[in-house]
């Protein structure tokens, strides 16, 4: 069932299993529930790469002197 | 407000910040770290899921392409081929880590007990339209360096930095299907994980 659920999020599943699968959710209010968070998950997840890292000003510094480069700073 | 000693506009664009970079120019190289070091450190943290060994993958980073520039050709942005090198670097280090710990948590290949949902909480309806603010951020990165090291790796390479499971699996030594049962069971235990959280954060009268 959980391998199902992730292949349906990643749009893997064969389309007869996913015509069962979407039988199933219709009558399983739990299943529902653990795809839609699944799904959210994923999809939370997808948009941490866009989110800005600030790079702290010691790990830069320190970056800059690995590369004898302090002087820049 | 005193003027940055590096001087950003010294190259027009990549081309000319590259040609500056095979010349062995030390502003070149110091404006390279200025502009790609904040993300390369993103990808190390990702990787590693701890700020001191994050740092130490972003200086190998640098150090590597700074020296192998020659071998640039161009194919790629600057910006992917640094991405490249640093999921490169995270990787020797995870595999030096593992050759000093006892894993235990050995890897399991199939969905086994633990992986069926506990948290059944409704948090679908969680506003997620807009930029992740801080908070969840937090909340996510945390969850995700949590993971058991055999199912974290996987998982950031495909969900994260953009290889398919194919190439995850390739750069793991493992069977693309050993991969897929990784990042299934790592999705799972991260959607149990991040349940309590959301869950108390859905306007109640959202979650009908």
């Amino acid at each position: 069932m959980l391998t199902l659920l992730n292949d349906y999020v990643d749009g893997a599943l064969a389309p007869e299993l996913c015509t069962a699968l979407e039988t199933h959710l219709a009558a399983c209010q739990n299943c529902q529930i653990v795809l839609d968070t699944l799904r959210k998950t994923v999809y939370l997840v997808q948009q941490l790469p866009e989110a800005p890292v600030a790079l702290p000003e010691e790990v830069e510094q320190r970056l800059f002197a690995a590369l004898a480069l302090a002087d820049f700073l | 407000m005193t003027i940055p000693p590096i001087d950003l506009s010294i190259y027009a664009d990549e081309e000319a910040l590259l040609q500056g970079l095979r010349r062995g120019e030390r502003h070149a190289c110091a404006c390279m770290l200025k502009h790609f070091a904040s993300r390369v450190y993103a990808v190390a943290l990702r990787m590693m899921g701890d700020p001191q060994e994050a740092e130490e993958v972003l200086q190998d980073t640098f150090i590597s392409a700074c020296k192998n520039i020659a071998h640039f050709e161009s194919r790629s942005s600057l910006a992917t081929w640094l991405h490249r090198i640093a999921v490169n670097a995270a990787l020797m280090r995870l595999r030096k880590r593992k050759r000093y710990e006892v894993s235990i948590d050995a890897p399991i290949e199939t969905l086994e007990g633990e992986d069926i949902p506990r948290q059944i909480e409704d948090w679908r309806h969680y506003p997620a339209d807009r930029l992740l603010d801080a908070e969840t951020r937090q909340v996510l990165q945390e969850a995700i360096a949590a993971l058991p090291e055999t199912l974290r790796t996987v998982y950031v390479l495909r969900e994260l930095e953009g290889y398919s499971t194919q190439e995850a699996a390739e750069m793991l030594h493992i069977s693309e299907n050993a991969a897929k049962v990784r990042l299934h069971r790592a999705r799972l235990a991260l959607r149990e994980q991040l349940t309590p959280y959301f869950a108390g954060h859905v306007a109640p009268e959202a979650a009908v």
